[in-house]
């Protein structure tokens, strides 16, 4: 697969020079993992075309959106899913935040257009991390932290609970450790994130 | 410096666009953010985002170039 040639630091003077200002740039090429960070999909729903017709991408705006109902539907079971877990470790505080940050992590596998996109290390040091260790987990969790009656929670689908971080504090901060990531890569905003 | 607006920033960049080397592998361009929005300040960048034609990758060769020199560093750190 050819690597597109203009993806340099004349590509990103030259739009410099004519805008007269910094340049962040970002990048969506097509296949099954055009998505990889939320930061893409964020872009493309709320970008305005300045070059080419809306309609050459509009397979991506209909996966985007797809993306978006997916979290609003998830976003229900968690809630569902926390007042559970409310109920069920109400009287036990320090369990009920472990396993929500425990199940919040495994969640996060498999679903590229919502992991973290600070860096592709750490997404596949964790994956790695998790294959081994999430089944036994994801027991230890459900079988010796809360009543028997919570096992149920095992069936919530993964990504469930990442939707409510992605629309909280996973969203700005994530946007602009991707935005940062590219510009550090192509040299046009040397800043780390905030 | 002016404020820099969705409009005037289209029509600064469109010869951008016009290049031949950039048609070729560009299938759309948009801008997303401040600039978008009609909001931004009159120090903010402007954001980009551009979708490639099939067959085009935008992926940064220096993570190919890390991600294979993270085993040489594991042996020079061993080994020294």
């Amino acid at each position: 697969m050819p690597s597109f040639a203009f993806l340099n630091e004349l590509f990103l003077l030259e739009l410099a020079e004519v805008c007269g200002r910094e340049i962040s740039l970002m990048c969506i090429w097509q296949g099954h993992d055009w998505a990889w960070g939320n930061v893409r999909v964020e872009a493309l729903i709320s970008s305005r075309t300045i070059y080419g017709t809306r309609s050459d991408v509009e397979h991506l705006h209909s996966d985007a959106m797809t993306f978006l109902y997916d979290g609003l539907k998830m976003l229900d079971l968690v809630a569902e899913a926390l007042g559970k877990i409310r109920n069920l470790v109400a009287t036990v505080q320090i369990y009920e935040v472990c396993k929500l940050r425990i199940l919040i992590l495994l969640l996060c596998q498999n679903r590229p257009h919502i992991r973290n996109s600070s860096t592709p290390l750490n997404g596949l040091r964790a994956r790695s991390a998790f294959k081994s260790s999430e089944r036994s987990l994801t027991r230890w969790i459900f079988n010796h932290t809360i009543t028997p009656s919570a096992r149920c929670l095992t069936h919530v689908p993964y990504g469930v609970l990442l939707e409510s971080v992605l629309s909280s504090m996973a969203w700005n901060q994530m946007s602009r450790q991707g935005r940062w990531r590219f510009g550090k890569y192509y040299g046009i905003n040397s800043n780390p994130p905030q | 410096m002016l404020i820099p607006t969705f409009d005037r920033m289209r029509q600064l960049m469109a010869p951008v666009w016009q290049v031949e080397e950039y048609q070729r592998d560009i299938l759309w361009a948009g801008v997303f953010g401040s600039v978008s929005r009609n909001r931004a300040k009159v120090t903010s960048d402007v954001d980009i985002l551009i979708v490639l034609k099939d067959g085009c990758t935008g992926e940064p060769v220096d993570l190919h170039e890390s991600m294979l020199c993270l085993p040489l560093l594991f042996l020079t750190n061993s080994f020294f």
